[in-house]
């Protein structure tokens, strides 16, 4: 798997750090973002190859931050999956709804994270999905 | 209806009228007459007849003017026409503009009284239907609102269940994907990375530990089980056991804790336990929203002899006029600053709030962005005479 960058958008930090060191291992060069504002901020300026995104963030709904990506000619064809403790029935339909590409819940599965990273990276290095 | 029934007979022939009303009389019905139609409208539009019988054929006005202004005064009453062959088409036409019957004249008394019996069932069935229909509405809006009430709980509880997965699974993710990382032997890691892991994995567990306690407690709150329990206490000492609790907790951020007790308290009748809880979970949201080096006060005063009125004030970073309508609502803590550890589980300040409730009191805040906010509760101290001082 080729380097990648991978925006990883969360408030807490404990989980940030787990996605970091997870995805560090994979390979990737991590991005963080705390709030949706910092989050926009990165995608603008580094144009990620995928965002992983919390839903609750203090200034922002993470699925309001999906919608502006998807809005912007530059950044509608990023992957994004939602990463998120939001887990009932019904949430995964809702963000796929909403723009996300793939979810993955809280708590992670490391192994199912990292396939589904992976998934989408070769799937998006092919050819456009 | 009342048990007399008032029955109104207008006839100009003075002759008929008479022996109509002794007629009635004798029957037990409480006779008013007229002779003529303006006297007979005057008369229903003082009081409430449940029989009209009117003549049709009057010398002022038409018997039908009476029906007419009986009938919209009262729907219910029974309107009799007493017609003469030569106006019977008149008396037809009557029926059809709501007249109960007609009576063709000369008038048999014994006919009349069938006639007004009838309409008496009728009329009390009439009621009782309407009755009945008013009060099945009436339940029905009832059921309506019940409905509606459960409908919100049953929203508040789903509501509540999402948010409580959602901050159980938060913490759940540290600890499971931290502890997988530390475990498997893939990827070597250096020994401050695994004790920075650890200390995640036991600052999260931990969390979650306070976490469920919390639930537990309100859910006990929600069920009624929470007995309120008042003694008789010193409120001084109950302070001096709040601030031992909560000092190592302040020291972390180097945070200053006053207590001040207004004159005249020293013992008061509440519940201890509540109490002091209510004090923690206040002093703590204080903590965890505000920096290094601030300061935390609690002021308790009494506002009348019968209320308490405690502050927990603190010089930490407010919260907005938006934010203060949701924050004693279940997680409807306010998200600042991302942290390594979530300040606070998000339930104190609601547990707060039910606990001061417990007590018949009320809980408010007044802050300002920057400044500080200000928490205060009022618990009426009504039995054992309150304040107990002047004992």
């Amino acid at each position: 798997m080729p380097n990648k960058r991978v925006l990883v958008v969360e408030d807490d930090l404990m989980n940030m750090r787990l996605a970091q060191h997870i995805l560090e291992v994979e390979g990737h060069t991590v991005l963080k973002a705390a709030t949706a504002h910092e989050a926009l901020a990165q995608v603008e300026s580094t144009l990620p190859d995928l965002i992983l995104m919390d839903v609750q963030l203090p200034d922002m709904d993470g699925m309001t931050v999906v919608r502006i990506l998807r809005e912007n000619a530059i950044t509608r064809d990023i992957i994004i999956l939602a990463l998120t403790a939001c887990a009932m029935k019904g949430d995964r339909e809702r963000m796929l709804r909403m723009g996300c590409d793939g979810y993955i819940s809280k708590p992670i599965d490391i192994q199912d994270f990292i396939n589904t990273v992976r998934r989408f990276l070769s799937s998006k290095t092919g050819t456009e999905k | 209806m009342s048990s007399v029934t008032n029955i109104l007979v207008t006839d100009d022939e003075v002759t008929t009228l008479k022996t109509l009303s002794a007629g009635l009389e004798d029957m037990g019905y409480k006779v008013a007459t007229a002779v003529t139609g303006q006297e007979a409208l005057a008369l229903i539009r003082r009081q409430l007849f449940s029989i009209v019988i009117a003549d049709i054929k009057l010398p002022d006005i038409s018997g039908l003017e009476i029906l007419e202004t009986a009938k919209k005064l009262n729907p219910e009453t029974a309107v009799i026409m007493i017609t003469g062959h030569a106006s019977i088409e008149t008396a037809v036409d009557a029926i059809n503009e709501g007249a109960y019957a007609y009576i063709l004249k000369p008038v048999a008394v014994s006919e009349l009284e069938t006639i007004i019996k009838n309409a008496l069932r009728e009329q009390r069935l009439l009621i009782e239907n309407r009755e009945l229909v008013e009060s099945l509405q009436q339940s029905n809006r009832r059921l309506e609102e019940t409905n509606r009430a459960l409908e919100q709980v049953s929203q508040a509880k789903s509501d509540f269940m999402a948010k409580t997965s959602h901050e159980l699974r938060t913490p759940l993710n540290s600890i499971i994907g931290f502890s997988e990382v530390l475990l498997s032997k893939t990827s070597p890691i250096g020994e401050t990375t695994r004790d920075e892991f650890l200390n995640y994995i036991h600052v999260s567990a931990r969390h979650l530990l306070h976490l469920i306690d919390s639930i537990l407690d309100l859910s006990k709150i929600e069920s009624g089980k929470m007995a309120f329990e008042p003694s008789e206490f010193d409120l001084a000492v109950l302070l001096e056991d709040v601030k031992i609790t909560v000092l190592p907790m302040l020291a972390t951020k180097k945070q200053m804790l006053e207590i001040e007790i207004g004159e005249g308290i020293s013992s008061i009748f509440a519940d201890e336990a509540k109490m002091k809880q209510i004090f923690l979970n206040l002093i703590s949201n204080a903590h965890n929203f505000t920096l290094t080096e601030g300061k935390i006060r609690v002021i308790c005063q009494l506002e009348t002899p019968h209320l308490l009125h405690c502050s927990v004030v603190d010089n930490g970073i407010g919260i907005s006029p938006q934010d203060q309508q949701r924050i004693f609502e279940e997680f409807g803590q306010v998200k600042t600053s991302p942290s390594a550890r979530r300040q606070g589980v998000g339930l104190g300040l609601s547990i707060a709030k039910r606990l001061v409730e417990l007590h018949g009191g009320k809980i408010w805040v007044v802050s300002e962005v920057s400044r500080g906010s200000t928490f205060t509760f009022s618990i009426p101290l009504a039995r054992k005479g309150g304040c107990l001082n002047a004992q």
